[in-house]
Protein backbone atom coordinates (compact mmCIF):
# COMPACT_ATOMS: atom_id res chain seq x y z
CA UNK A 1 0.00 0.00 0.00
CA UNK A 2 1.50 3.64 -1.26
CA UNK A 3 1.66 6.11 1.68
CA UNK A 4 -1.22 8.48 2.21
CA UNK A 5 -2.05 11.17 4.27
CA UNK A 6 -4.83 10.46 7.03
CA UNK A 7 -7.44 13.84 7.77
CA UNK A 8 -9.61 13.56 10.49
CA UNK A 9 -11.94 16.03 10.93
CA UNK A 10 -14.43 16.58 13.64
CA UNK A 11 -17.52 18.03 11.75
CA UNK A 12 -19.61 17.33 8.70
CA UNK A 13 -18.65 20.59 7.40
CA UNK A 14 -15.18 20.41 8.11
CA UNK A 15 -14.39 16.90 5.97
CA UNK A 16 -16.48 18.47 2.74
CA UNK A 17 -13.76 21.38 2.75
CA UNK A 18 -11.51 18.48 2.91
CA UNK A 19 -12.72 17.03 0.10
CA UNK A 20 -13.16 20.09 -1.90
CA UNK A 21 -9.97 21.25 -1.77
CA UNK A 22 -8.10 17.60 -2.29
CA UNK A 23 -10.65 16.49 -5.48
CA UNK A 24 -9.74 13.38 -6.89
CA UNK A 25 -6.90 12.57 -4.80
CA UNK A 26 -8.65 12.45 -1.10
CA UNK A 27 -11.16 9.44 -0.65
CA UNK A 28 -13.66 9.26 2.60
CA UNK A 29 -13.17 6.50 5.05
CA UNK A 30 -15.41 4.94 7.18
CA UNK A 31 -15.39 1.53 8.35
CA UNK A 32 -12.69 0.51 5.72
CA UNK A 33 -13.83 -3.27 4.76
CA UNK A 34 -14.37 -2.17 1.58
CA UNK A 35 -11.66 0.77 0.79
CA UNK A 36 -8.80 -1.30 2.35
CA UNK A 37 -9.48 -3.91 0.00
CA UNK A 38 -8.75 -1.96 -3.22
CA UNK A 39 -6.04 0.04 -1.64
CA UNK A 40 -4.06 -3.07 -0.90
CA UNK A 41 -4.65 -4.31 -4.15
CA UNK A 42 -2.96 -1.62 -5.52
CA UNK A 43 -5.35 0.01 -7.74
CA UNK A 44 -6.64 2.76 -5.85
CA UNK A 45 -4.22 4.85 -4.00
CA UNK A 46 -5.23 8.26 -2.72
CA UNK A 47 -3.05 10.58 -1.31
CA UNK A 48 -5.62 11.26 1.80
CA UNK A 49 -7.87 9.57 3.49
CA UNK A 50 -10.63 11.27 5.05
CA UNK A 51 -11.61 9.45 7.76
CA UNK A 52 -15.20 10.48 8.70
CA UNK A 53 -15.32 7.89 12.22
CA UNK A 54 -15.09 10.92 14.69
CA UNK A 55 -17.69 12.62 13.52
CA UNK A 56 -20.51 12.31 16.05
CA UNK A 57 -23.29 13.80 13.78
CA UNK A 58 -23.07 10.31 11.91
CA UNK A 59 -24.02 8.45 14.12
CA UNK A 60 -26.72 6.85 15.44
CA UNK A 61 -29.83 5.32 15.15
CA UNK A 62 -33.42 7.63 16.26
CA UNK A 63 -37.32 6.54 15.22
CA UNK A 64 -39.76 8.68 15.23
CA UNK A 65 -43.26 7.17 14.93
CA UNK A 66 -44.13 10.25 12.14
CA UNK A 67 -41.02 10.95 10.44
CA UNK A 68 -39.74 6.95 10.58
CA UNK A 69 -36.22 5.51 10.84
CA UNK A 70 -33.25 7.77 10.67
CA UNK A 71 -29.66 6.01 10.17
CA UNK A 72 -26.08 7.56 11.02
CA UNK A 73 -24.09 7.12 7.69
CA UNK A 74 -21.53 5.14 10.73
CA UNK A 75 -24.56 2.82 11.94
CA UNK A 76 -22.63 -0.64 11.41
CA UNK A 77 -24.05 -3.63 10.39
CA UNK A 78 -23.92 -5.11 13.86
CA UNK A 79 -25.46 -2.67 15.07
CA UNK A 80 -28.50 -2.82 12.46
CA UNK A 81 -28.36 -6.42 13.33
CA UNK A 82 -28.46 -6.11 17.56
CA UNK A 83 -30.07 -2.70 17.76
CA UNK A 84 -33.49 -3.41 20.15
CA UNK A 85 -34.81 -0.31 18.36
CA UNK A 86 -34.41 -1.69 14.78
CA UNK A 87 -35.58 -5.24 15.94
CA UNK A 88 -39.05 -3.87 17.02
CA UNK A 89 -39.24 -1.43 14.06
CA UNK A 90 -37.86 -3.03 11.52
CA UNK A 91 -37.02 -6.73 12.56
CA UNK A 92 -36.12 -7.50 8.60
CA UNK A 93 -32.92 -4.98 8.65
CA UNK A 94 -31.54 -7.21 11.99
CA UNK A 95 -32.81 -10.34 10.13
CA UNK A 96 -30.72 -9.86 7.43
CA UNK A 97 -27.74 -8.42 8.64
CA UNK A 98 -27.06 -11.97 10.43
CA UNK A 99 -26.25 -13.08 6.68
CA UNK A 100 -24.45 -10.42 5.72
CA UNK A 101 -20.40 -10.89 5.40
CA UNK A 102 -18.76 -11.78 8.53
CA UNK A 103 -18.94 -10.66 11.99
CA UNK A 104 -15.65 -8.76 11.01
CA UNK A 105 -16.98 -7.10 8.30
CA UNK A 106 -20.22 -6.16 10.27
CA UNK A 107 -18.90 -4.81 13.62
CA UNK A 108 -16.69 -2.20 11.23
CA UNK A 109 -18.87 -2.04 7.83
CA UNK A 110 -21.29 1.03 7.80
CA UNK A 111 -24.62 1.48 6.02
CA UNK A 112 -23.11 4.80 4.71
CA UNK A 113 -20.09 2.53 3.21
CA UNK A 114 -22.35 -0.27 2.23
CA UNK A 115 -24.31 2.29 -0.15
CA UNK A 116 -21.92 4.69 -1.23
CA UNK A 117 -19.39 2.17 -2.29
CA UNK A 118 -21.85 0.84 -5.02
CA UNK A 119 -20.73 -2.42 -5.05
CA UNK A 120 -23.14 -4.80 -7.11
CA UNK A 121 -23.38 -7.71 -4.60
CA UNK A 122 -25.12 -6.09 -1.37
CA UNK A 123 -28.58 -6.56 0.22
CA UNK A 124 -29.29 -3.76 1.88
CA UNK A 125 -30.22 -1.58 -0.87
CA UNK A 126 -32.78 -3.99 -1.85
CA UNK A 127 -34.64 -3.66 0.77
CA UNK A 128 -34.15 -0.18 1.38
CA UNK A 129 -35.25 1.03 -1.96
CA UNK A 130 -38.50 -1.57 -1.48
CA UNK A 131 -39.60 0.77 1.74
CA UNK A 132 -38.66 3.61 0.03
CA UNK A 133 -35.75 5.13 1.93
CA UNK A 134 -34.15 8.32 0.84
CA UNK A 135 -30.82 9.42 1.86
CA UNK A 136 -29.35 12.97 3.06
CA UNK A 137 -26.66 14.35 1.55
CA UNK A 138 -23.96 17.19 2.37
CA UNK A 139 -21.82 18.96 0.43
CA UNK A 140 -19.64 22.22 1.25
CA UNK A 141 -22.85 24.75 -0.52
CA UNK A 142 -25.46 22.05 1.61
CA UNK A 143 -27.75 19.19 2.30
CA UNK A 144 -29.77 18.19 -0.21
CA UNK A 145 -32.08 14.65 -0.25
CA UNK A 146 -32.69 12.29 -2.16
CA UNK A 147 -34.20 8.62 -2.92
CA UNK A 148 -31.97 6.51 -2.50
CA UNK A 149 -32.83 4.95 -5.84
CA UNK A 150 -31.46 7.84 -7.56
CA UNK A 151 -28.22 7.09 -5.80
CA UNK A 152 -26.79 4.76 -7.63
CA UNK A 153 -25.56 5.28 -11.35
CA UNK A 154 -23.52 2.40 -12.57
CA UNK A 155 -21.04 -0.63 -10.86
CA UNK A 156 -19.42 1.27 -8.33
CA UNK A 157 -20.64 4.55 -9.03
CA UNK A 158 -22.84 6.66 -7.40
CA UNK A 159 -24.34 9.95 -8.43
CA UNK A 160 -22.39 11.91 -4.85
CA UNK A 161 -20.60 14.47 -6.26
CA UNK A 162 -16.55 13.99 -5.15
CA UNK A 163 -17.00 16.50 -2.11
CA UNK A 164 -20.18 14.89 -1.01
CA UNK A 165 -21.18 12.97 1.83
CA UNK A 166 -24.16 10.62 2.59
CA UNK A 167 -25.00 11.77 5.97
CA UNK A 168 -28.21 9.66 6.80
CA UNK A 169 -30.37 7.22 5.92
CA UNK A 170 -34.39 8.03 6.19
CA UNK A 171 -36.95 4.60 5.97
CA UNK A 172 -40.48 6.26 6.32
CA UNK A 173 -42.45 4.86 8.63
CA UNK A 174 -44.37 2.24 6.64
CA UNK A 175 -47.81 2.84 6.46
CA UNK A 176 -50.54 0.33 7.88
CA UNK A 177 -50.99 -3.26 6.23
CA UNK A 178 -47.37 -3.31 4.87
CA UNK A 179 -45.49 -6.57 4.95
CA UNK A 180 -41.88 -6.91 3.12
CA UNK A 181 -40.05 -10.32 2.62
CA UNK A 182 -36.31 -10.56 1.49
CA UNK A 183 -34.65 -13.16 0.18
CA UNK A 184 -30.65 -14.06 -0.08
CA UNK A 185 -29.06 -16.26 -1.77
CA UNK A 186 -25.78 -17.17 -2.51
CA UNK A 187 -24.99 -20.26 -5.02
CA UNK A 188 -20.67 -21.09 -3.58
CA UNK A 189 -21.13 -20.74 0.44
CA UNK A 190 -23.89 -19.24 2.56
CA UNK A 191 -21.03 -16.97 3.81
CA UNK A 192 -20.14 -15.29 0.19
CA UNK A 193 -21.41 -12.24 -1.25
CA UNK A 194 -25.50 -12.99 -2.28
CA UNK A 195 -25.63 -14.16 -5.84
CA UNK A 196 -29.04 -12.64 -5.89
CA UNK A 197 -31.26 -10.80 -2.91
CA UNK A 198 -35.17 -10.18 -4.07
CA UNK A 199 -37.17 -7.89 -1.96
CA UNK A 200 -40.82 -8.11 -2.32
CA UNK A 201 -43.37 -5.56 -0.07
CA UNK A 202 -46.66 -5.25 -0.59
CA UNK A 203 -49.23 -2.42 1.04
CA UNK A 204 -52.46 -3.38 1.18
CA UNK A 205 -55.80 -1.35 1.22
CA UNK A 206 -58.32 -1.92 3.77
CA UNK A 207 -60.14 -4.99 2.61
CA UNK A 208 -56.80 -6.71 3.19
CA UNK A 209 -57.17 -8.47 -0.56
CA UNK A 210 -56.09 -5.32 -2.69
CA UNK A 211 -51.98 -4.86 -3.30
CA UNK A 212 -52.21 -0.81 -3.00
CA UNK A 213 -48.71 -0.44 -3.46
CA UNK A 214 -46.13 -3.20 -4.52
CA UNK A 215 -42.36 -3.05 -4.73
CA UNK A 216 -39.95 -5.49 -5.98
CA UNK A 217 -36.46 -5.16 -5.93
CA UNK A 218 -34.26 -7.00 -6.81
CA UNK A 219 -30.03 -7.31 -6.30
CA UNK A 220 -26.97 -8.63 -8.30
CA UNK A 221 -28.63 -8.68 -11.39
CA UNK A 222 -27.77 -5.43 -13.11
CA UNK A 223 -25.15 -2.80 -12.14
CA UNK A 224 -27.15 -1.09 -9.88
CA UNK A 225 -30.10 -2.44 -7.58
CA UNK A 226 -32.78 -3.14 -9.87
CA UNK A 227 -36.92 -2.08 -9.57
CA UNK A 228 -38.61 -4.91 -11.57
CA UNK A 229 -41.53 -2.08 -12.72
CA UNK A 230 -43.68 -4.31 -14.97
CA UNK A 231 -43.72 -6.75 -12.36
CA UNK A 232 -44.64 -4.31 -9.65
CA UNK A 233 -47.59 -2.55 -11.85
CA UNK A 234 -49.30 -5.76 -12.87
CA UNK A 235 -49.35 -6.43 -9.34
CA UNK A 236 -50.50 -2.78 -8.02
CA UNK A 237 -54.41 -2.07 -7.99
CA UNK A 238 -55.41 -5.62 -7.65
CA UNK A 239 -56.36 -8.58 -6.04
CA UNK A 240 -53.38 -10.94 -4.72
CA UNK A 241 -53.65 -13.47 -6.90
CA UNK A 242 -51.14 -16.59 -7.23
CA UNK A 243 -51.39 -16.56 -10.54
CA UNK A 244 -50.77 -12.74 -10.80
CA UNK A 245 -47.58 -13.27 -8.84
CA UNK A 246 -46.62 -15.74 -11.01
CA UNK A 247 -46.69 -13.06 -13.90
CA UNK A 248 -44.90 -11.16 -12.52
CA UNK A 249 -42.30 -12.91 -11.14
CA UNK A 250 -42.18 -13.72 -15.23
CA UNK A 251 -41.54 -10.58 -16.09
CA UNK A 252 -39.24 -9.41 -13.16
CA UNK A 253 -37.20 -12.69 -14.26
CA UNK A 254 -36.97 -10.47 -18.15
CA UNK A 255 -37.04 -6.86 -16.48
CA UNK A 256 -33.48 -7.85 -15.02
CA UNK A 257 -29.92 -8.10 -16.57
CA UNK A 258 -27.90 -10.60 -15.20
CA UNK A 259 -24.35 -11.42 -16.02
CA UNK A 260 -22.81 -14.94 -16.39
CA UNK A 261 -20.34 -15.32 -13.75
CA UNK A 262 -18.80 -17.93 -11.43
CA UNK A 263 -21.63 -17.12 -8.98
CA UNK A 264 -24.16 -18.89 -12.03
CA UNK A 265 -25.05 -18.28 -15.56
CA UNK A 266 -27.66 -15.56 -17.18
CA UNK A 267 -30.74 -17.91 -17.24
CA UNK A 268 -29.67 -19.29 -14.10
CA UNK A 269 -29.74 -16.12 -12.55
CA UNK A 270 -33.18 -15.41 -14.46
CA UNK A 271 -35.04 -18.31 -13.41
CA UNK A 272 -33.69 -17.88 -10.26
CA UNK A 273 -35.39 -14.41 -9.97
CA UNK A 274 -38.49 -15.83 -10.77
CA UNK A 275 -38.61 -18.62 -7.98
CA UNK A 276 -37.65 -16.04 -5.28
CA UNK A 277 -40.13 -13.73 -6.61
CA UNK A 278 -42.25 -15.80 -6.47
CA UNK A 279 -41.54 -17.30 -3.01
CA UNK A 280 -41.07 -13.70 -1.79
CA UNK A 281 -44.52 -12.66 -2.32
CA UNK A 282 -46.90 -14.61 -0.55
CA UNK A 283 -45.03 -14.17 2.74
CA UNK A 284 -45.03 -10.35 2.46
CA UNK A 285 -48.18 -10.45 1.31
CA UNK A 286 -49.42 -12.90 4.78
CA UNK A 287 -46.70 -10.12 6.52
CA UNK A 288 -48.82 -7.54 5.61
CA UNK A 289 -52.16 -9.05 6.37
CA UNK A 290 -50.73 -9.34 9.98
CA UNK A 291 -49.35 -5.75 9.98
CA UNK A 292 -49.08 -4.83 13.33
CA UNK A 293 -46.99 -1.34 13.07
CA UNK A 294 -43.36 -3.56 12.21
CA UNK A 295 -42.05 -4.43 9.26
CA UNK B 1 -15.49 -15.11 -21.27
CA UNK B 2 -17.56 -14.63 -24.40
CA UNK B 3 -19.34 -11.65 -26.16
CA UNK B 4 -21.19 -11.07 -29.15
CA UNK B 5 -23.06 -8.26 -30.58
CA UNK B 6 -24.81 -8.19 -34.05
CA UNK B 7 -25.82 -5.28 -35.51
CA UNK B 8 -26.83 -3.11 -38.80
CA UNK B 9 -24.89 -0.31 -40.49
CA UNK B 10 -26.91 1.49 -43.42
CA UNK B 11 -23.73 1.33 -46.09
CA UNK B 12 -22.28 -1.14 -48.09
CA UNK B 13 -20.31 -3.85 -46.95
CA UNK B 14 -17.03 -2.14 -48.57
CA UNK B 15 -17.88 1.27 -47.01
CA UNK B 16 -17.77 -0.74 -43.61
CA UNK B 17 -14.97 -2.48 -44.38
CA UNK B 18 -12.45 0.18 -45.32
CA UNK B 19 -13.85 1.94 -41.94
CA UNK B 20 -13.10 -1.13 -40.13
CA UNK B 21 -9.70 -1.88 -41.93
CA UNK B 22 -8.50 1.63 -41.11
CA UNK B 23 -7.70 0.32 -37.64
CA UNK B 24 -6.50 3.00 -35.72
CA UNK B 25 -9.54 5.08 -36.84
CA UNK B 26 -11.63 1.97 -36.04
CA UNK B 27 -10.20 1.75 -32.40
CA UNK B 28 -11.26 5.50 -31.65
CA UNK B 29 -14.95 3.90 -31.51
CA UNK B 30 -13.45 1.83 -28.25
CA UNK B 31 -14.85 3.35 -24.92
CA UNK B 32 -11.42 4.57 -23.03
CA UNK B 33 -8.93 4.55 -25.87
CA UNK B 34 -6.92 7.02 -25.49
CA UNK B 35 -4.40 6.56 -28.54
CA UNK B 36 -3.28 4.03 -31.21
CA UNK B 37 -0.21 3.88 -33.20
CA UNK B 38 0.70 1.74 -36.48
CA UNK B 39 4.05 -0.48 -36.32
CA UNK B 40 3.04 -2.49 -39.55
CA UNK B 41 -0.44 -2.73 -41.06
CA UNK B 42 -0.82 -6.07 -39.00
CA UNK B 43 0.20 -4.82 -35.20
CA UNK B 44 -1.08 -1.64 -33.49
CA UNK B 45 0.13 -0.35 -29.91
CA UNK B 46 -3.31 0.98 -28.17
CA UNK B 47 -3.70 2.55 -25.30
CA UNK B 48 -6.85 1.89 -23.09
CA UNK B 49 -8.20 3.49 -20.16
CA UNK B 50 -11.00 1.58 -18.53
CA UNK B 51 -12.75 2.96 -15.64
CA UNK B 52 -15.19 1.68 -13.45
CA UNK B 53 -16.65 3.84 -10.24
CA UNK B 54 -13.47 6.03 -8.86
CA UNK B 55 -11.22 3.14 -9.69
CA UNK B 56 -9.20 3.19 -13.30
CA UNK B 57 -6.89 1.53 -14.82
CA UNK B 58 -4.70 1.83 -18.17
CA UNK B 59 -3.33 -0.85 -20.29
CA UNK B 60 -1.14 -0.85 -23.08
CA UNK B 61 -2.16 -3.27 -25.55
CA UNK B 62 -0.60 -4.68 -28.62
CA UNK B 63 -3.05 -5.74 -31.03
CA UNK B 64 -2.37 -8.27 -33.94
CA UNK B 65 -4.62 -8.55 -36.87
CA UNK B 66 -4.14 -12.54 -37.44
CA UNK B 67 -6.26 -13.66 -40.13
CA UNK B 68 -8.40 -11.11 -43.11
CA UNK B 69 -10.02 -11.86 -45.81
CA UNK B 70 -11.26 -8.33 -46.94
CA UNK B 71 -14.60 -7.51 -47.09
CA UNK B 72 -15.73 -10.12 -45.02
CA UNK B 73 -13.41 -11.22 -42.77
CA UNK B 74 -11.05 -9.97 -39.44
CA UNK B 75 -9.70 -11.50 -36.90
CA UNK B 76 -7.22 -10.24 -34.65
CA UNK B 77 -5.75 -10.86 -31.03
CA UNK B 78 -5.10 -8.16 -28.14
CA UNK B 79 -2.94 -8.77 -25.44
CA UNK B 80 -1.96 -5.92 -23.17
CA UNK B 81 -0.74 -5.58 -19.60
CA UNK B 82 -2.21 -2.99 -16.78
CA UNK B 83 0.60 0.01 -16.26
CA UNK B 84 0.72 -0.83 -12.65
CA UNK B 85 0.94 -4.59 -13.84
CA UNK B 86 -2.07 -5.25 -11.82
CA UNK B 87 -3.42 -7.43 -14.48
CA UNK B 88 -3.16 -8.58 -18.15
CA UNK B 89 -5.65 -9.01 -20.63
CA UNK B 90 -5.83 -10.94 -23.44
CA UNK B 91 -8.61 -10.60 -26.39
CA UNK B 92 -9.44 -12.51 -29.27
CA UNK B 93 -11.70 -10.52 -31.79
CA UNK B 94 -13.76 -11.89 -35.14
CA UNK B 95 -15.61 -9.13 -37.16
CA UNK B 96 -18.04 -10.57 -40.10
CA UNK B 97 -19.45 -8.46 -42.44
CA UNK B 98 -22.48 -9.47 -44.48
CA UNK B 99 -24.24 -7.77 -46.98
CA UNK B 100 -27.84 -7.45 -46.65
CA UNK B 101 -30.80 -7.55 -50.01
CA UNK B 102 -31.19 -3.66 -49.01
CA UNK B 103 -27.74 -2.31 -49.17
CA UNK B 104 -26.51 -2.45 -45.68
CA UNK B 105 -24.39 -4.54 -43.70
CA UNK B 106 -24.89 -6.94 -41.06
CA UNK B 107 -21.86 -6.67 -38.58
CA UNK B 108 -21.12 -9.39 -36.34
CA UNK B 109 -18.26 -9.06 -33.57
CA UNK B 110 -17.52 -11.99 -31.50
CA UNK B 111 -15.04 -11.16 -28.34
CA UNK B 112 -13.39 -13.82 -26.38
CA UNK B 113 -11.49 -11.51 -23.51
CA UNK B 114 -9.79 -13.06 -20.60
CA UNK B 115 -8.46 -11.03 -17.80
CA UNK B 116 -5.80 -11.95 -15.10
CA UNK B 117 -4.69 -10.75 -11.94
CA UNK B 118 -6.03 -8.06 -9.38
CA UNK B 119 -8.47 -6.42 -10.82
CA UNK B 120 -10.74 -9.48 -10.65
CA UNK B 121 -11.26 -8.33 -7.66
CA UNK B 122 -14.00 -5.99 -8.14
CA UNK B 123 -15.87 -8.95 -9.40
CA UNK B 124 -16.35 -10.99 -12.06
CA UNK B 125 -19.69 -9.72 -13.10
CA UNK B 126 -18.67 -6.69 -12.74
CA UNK B 127 -15.44 -7.28 -15.27
CA UNK B 128 -18.24 -9.13 -17.75
CA UNK B 129 -20.78 -6.17 -17.27
CA UNK B 130 -18.22 -3.71 -17.98
CA UNK B 131 -16.64 -5.72 -21.18
CA UNK B 132 -20.31 -6.42 -22.50
CA UNK B 133 -21.17 -2.79 -22.21
CA UNK B 134 -18.00 -1.45 -23.91
CA UNK B 135 -18.61 -3.61 -26.73
CA UNK B 136 -22.51 -2.54 -27.18
CA UNK B 137 -20.89 1.07 -27.24
CA UNK B 138 -18.37 0.32 -29.97
CA UNK B 139 -20.63 -1.23 -31.86
CA UNK B 140 -22.81 1.83 -31.11
CA UNK B 141 -19.84 4.15 -32.38
CA UNK B 142 -19.11 2.22 -35.33
CA UNK B 143 -22.16 2.91 -36.83
CA UNK B 144 -22.76 6.11 -35.97
CA UNK B 145 -19.60 7.03 -37.14
CA UNK B 146 -19.91 4.88 -41.21
CA UNK B 147 -23.50 5.98 -41.25
CA UNK B 148 -22.38 10.23 -40.26
CA UNK B 149 -19.67 9.91 -42.96
C1 LIG C 1 -15.74 -10.15 2.76
C2 LIG C 1 -16.89 -9.20 2.54
C3 LIG C 1 -18.17 -9.72 2.45
C4 LIG C 1 -19.25 -8.85 2.24
N1 LIG C 1 -20.51 -9.37 2.16
C5 LIG C 1 -21.56 -8.53 2.04
C6 LIG C 1 -22.89 -9.04 2.02
O1 LIG C 1 -23.12 -10.23 2.13
N2 LIG C 1 -23.91 -8.15 1.89
C7 LIG C 1 -23.69 -6.80 1.81
O2 LIG C 1 -24.64 -6.03 1.74
N3 LIG C 1 -22.44 -6.30 1.81
C8 LIG C 1 -21.38 -7.13 1.93
N4 LIG C 1 -20.12 -6.62 1.94
C9 LIG C 1 -19.94 -5.17 1.75
C10 LIG C 1 -19.94 -4.47 3.08
O3 LIG C 1 -21.25 -4.24 3.46
C11 LIG C 1 -19.23 -3.15 2.88
O4 LIG C 1 -17.89 -3.51 2.80
C12 LIG C 1 -19.36 -2.17 3.99
O5 LIG C 1 -20.65 -1.88 4.37
C13 LIG C 1 -18.67 -0.88 3.56
O6 LIG C 1 -18.68 -0.01 4.67
P1 LIG C 1 -17.35 0.68 5.18
O7 LIG C 1 -17.79 1.61 6.25
O8 LIG C 1 -16.34 -0.34 5.58
O9 LIG C 1 -16.89 1.45 3.88
P2 LIG C 1 -15.42 1.92 3.45
O10 LIG C 1 -14.65 0.74 3.02
O11 LIG C 1 -14.83 2.79 4.49
O12 LIG C 1 -15.82 2.80 2.20
C14 LIG C 1 -16.39 2.23 1.04
C15 LIG C 1 -16.61 3.33 0.01
O13 LIG C 1 -17.67 4.18 0.37
C16 LIG C 1 -17.22 5.53 0.51
N5 LIG C 1 -17.93 6.04 1.70
C17 LIG C 1 -17.99 5.46 2.93
N6 LIG C 1 -18.82 6.14 3.73
C18 LIG C 1 -19.29 7.19 2.99
C19 LIG C 1 -20.20 8.25 3.26
N7 LIG C 1 -20.80 8.38 4.45
N8 LIG C 1 -20.46 9.13 2.27
C20 LIG C 1 -19.90 9.01 1.05
N9 LIG C 1 -19.03 8.01 0.74
C21 LIG C 1 -18.73 7.12 1.69
C22 LIG C 1 -15.72 5.45 0.64
O14 LIG C 1 -15.10 6.58 0.13
C23 LIG C 1 -15.41 4.23 -0.21
O15 LIG C 1 -15.36 4.57 -1.57
C24 LIG C 1 -19.03 -7.45 2.14
C25 LIG C 1 -17.72 -6.94 2.23
C26 LIG C 1 -16.67 -7.79 2.43
C27 LIG C 1 -15.28 -7.20 2.55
Amino acid sequence: MKNFEYLEPRSVQEACQLLRQHGEEARIFAGGTSLSIVMKQGFFQPKYLVNIKKIPDLTGIRWDPKRGLTLGALVTHRELETSPLIQETFPILSQIEEDVANIRVRVMGTVGGNLAYAEPLTDLPQILIALEASIRVAGPDGDRTMSLEELFVDYYETSLRPDEILTEVLVPTPPPRTGIEYIRFSSSSVIDKPCLGTAVRFTLEEDLETVRTARVVLGCVAPTPLRARQAEALLEGKRYEVQRVKEAAAFASRECKPVSDLRGSEAYKREMVRVLVTRAAPRAFEKARAFRGQV
Amino acid sequence: MKIEEVFVVKAPIQKVWDFLWNVEEMVQCVPGVEGAEMLDPDNYRVRLKVKVGFISASFAIHMKVTEKHPPRFLRSVCTGEEDRRLSTLKQNNVLELQPLADGSTQVTLKGEVSLFGKLGTLGDSVVRGKARKMMEEFSNNVRTKIEAS
